[in-house]
C-alpha cells in the first residue's frame, strides 16, 4: 500500500470519528441536564414513597455512608440509608427508611442479579413487608421474624443482613451524631 | 427485486433469527418475557432504519478497505444517541429498555445489513431493508419471548394467562438460559421443517 493511500485512509476515518464526536457531543450536551434533573426528581419521589409522612430530604455523605436526612417542616422525623448485603448472585442494595425511633419505615431494592422466578421473589412487597416496625433490638433472623421463601434462602439472607446493616448504620450515624450535637 | 419483495423478505425468507441466524446473542438474553423481547425489537428496529440510510447515503464516501470501522462508528455512535435521547426524553421506556439499549451495538445484524444491502442500494430501499430485517427481528423475538414467559411464568406480557390452569407449576428452567436455547433450538427446527415440506 502506497504511503498516500495510508494518509488519505487515515484521513478520513479521522474526519468520520471527529464527525461522530460532534454529534455525540451535542447530543449529550442538550440530554445530560434533562437527564440528572429526571434522576434528581425520580430520587425524591422514589424517596417520599417511602417515607410518606416527611416532605424533604437532604442527602448526606459522611466515611463513604450516604443517607438522605428525612425531615418534615424543618423537623428531623428519621431517615433513609443506603445499605446493602450479599445475595445469591452479588450485592442486593437496599434504601431502608427508618423514623427517629429506630423502627424500619419501608424497605426498596435498588439493585439485585437473583435469580429471575427464585431469589428475585424478595422484591415482592409481601416478603419485603415483613421489616416493617423492625428495630435494632429486634433479632432480624431468618426462620425466626423474617419468613422465608423456600429456595431463595442466599437472597433472603442478603436482604436480611442489608437492612440489619441499615439499622447499625442508622444508630452509628443518624442517632450517633445527634448526640454529639447535643 | 421489487420493494415489496425487499421489505418483506426480512419477516420470512430472510427472517434474522430463525433463517439468518444472527443476532442470536441478544435474542437469547432478553427473551425472558415478551415485553422485553418486543422493546429490544423495536430499538433495534429503530438504529437499523437509521443506520442503513446513513450508510446508504454515505456508500460513496467510505473508502472500501476501511468500510467496517466506518460502519462500527456510524452504529455505536446512533446506539449512544438514541441512548441519550431517549434517557432524556422518554424515561419510562427507557427504564424498560436500559440494559438492552447498549446491546444493539454488538447485535450482528446491524452491521451485516450495513455491509450486505446498505453499503450497495440507493435509501429507498435500505430503509426497506431495514424496516423489514428489524420486523422479522422484532416477531422472531417477541415469539420466542411469548414462549418463555407462558411456561416460564405463566404470564404474558406480565398478564397472568394460565388462570384456567390452577395447578400450574412454572417451568422455571424457561426463564433461565438453558430454556432460551431450548425454544429457540425447537422453533429453528420446525421452522426449517416446515419450509422442507414447502420445498
Amino acid at each position: 500500500m502506497l504511503m498516500k493511500d495510508v494518509f488519505k485512509l487515515s484521513v478520513t476515518l479521522a474526519l468520520i470519528c471527529a464527525i461522530a464526536g460532534a454529534a455525540l457531543a451535542a447530543t449529550y450536551s442538550v440530554t445530560s441536564a434533562v437527564i440528572s434533573e429526571r434522576k434528581q426528581a425520580e430520587l425524591q419521589r422514589a424517596l417520599g414513597e417511602l417515607f410518606p409522612m416527611a416532605d424533604k430530604f437532604e442527602e448526606t455523605s459522611r466515611d463513604n455512608i450516604t443517607y438522605f436526612l428525612a425531615t418534615k417542616d424543618g423537623k428531623l422525623v428519621g431517615a433513609i440509608m443506603q445499605s446493602a448485603g450479599g445475595g445469591y448472585a452479588g450485592p442486593i442494595s437496599l434504601l431502608v427508611a427508618v423514623d427517629m425511633a429506630g423502627a424500619v419505615r419501608g424497605v426498596r431494592i435498588t439493585g439485585q442479579r437473583e435469580t429471575p422466578g427464585i431469589g428475585d421473589r424478595v422484591t415482592a412487597p409481601a416478603f419485603l413487608g415483613q421489616f416493617t416496625g423492625k428495630t435494632v433490638r429486634d433479632p432480624l433472623a431468618v426462620g425466626g421474624d423474617i419468613q422465608a421463601i423456600s429456595g431463595a434462602t442466599l437472597s433472603v439472607r442478603g436482604v436480611t443482613t442489608g437492612v440489619r446493616n441499615a439499622l447499625a448504620l442508622f444508630q452509628q450515624h443518624v442517632l450517633g451524631g445527634l448526640r454529639l450535637f447535643r | 427485486m421489487n420493494d415489496l419483495k425487499v421489505f418483506w423478505r426480512g419477516i420470512f425468507d430472510e427472517n434474522p433469527i430463525f433463517r439468518l441466524l444472527l443476532g442470536m446473542c441478544p435474542a437469547l438474553a432478553v427473551s425472558i418475557a415478551a415485553g422485553h423481547g418486543f422493546g429490544m425489537g423495536l430499538a433495534a428496529t429503530a438504529v437499523l432504519v437509521a443506520s442503513n440510510i446513513l450508510i446508504s447515503l454515505m456508500r460513496r464516501v467510505i473508502p472500501d478497505s476501511i468500510r467496517i470501522p466506518c460502519y462500527i462508528v456510524v452504529i455505536a455512535t446512533f446506539v449512544t444517541m438514541v441512548d441519550l435521547v431517549m434517557a432524556a426524553f422518554v424515561p419510562a421506556l427507557h427504564e424498560v429498555l436500559g440494559i438492552f439499549i447498549p446491546l444493539i451495538v454488538v447485535n450482528c445484524i446491524i452491521l451485516q445489513r450495513a455491509e450486505a444491502f446498505a453499503a450497495k442500494n440507493g435509501v429507498w430501499r435500505s430503509t426497506l431493508d431495514g424496516l423489514g430485517m428489524g420486523v422479522g427481528f422484532t416477531l422472531a423475538l417477541v415469539l420466542v419471548s411469548s414462549i418463555r414467559e407462558i411456561l416460564g411464568s405463566g404470564t404474558l406480557f406480565g398478564i397472568e394467562v394460565l388462570w384456567f390452569w390452577q395447578s400450574f407449576e412454572p417451568m422455571r428452567i424457561m426463564v433461565s438460559p438453558p430454556g432460551a436455547f431450548i425454544v429457540l433450538g425447537l422453533l429453528i427446527g420446525l421452522i426449517n421443517f416446515l419450509s422442507m415440506r414447502k420445498a
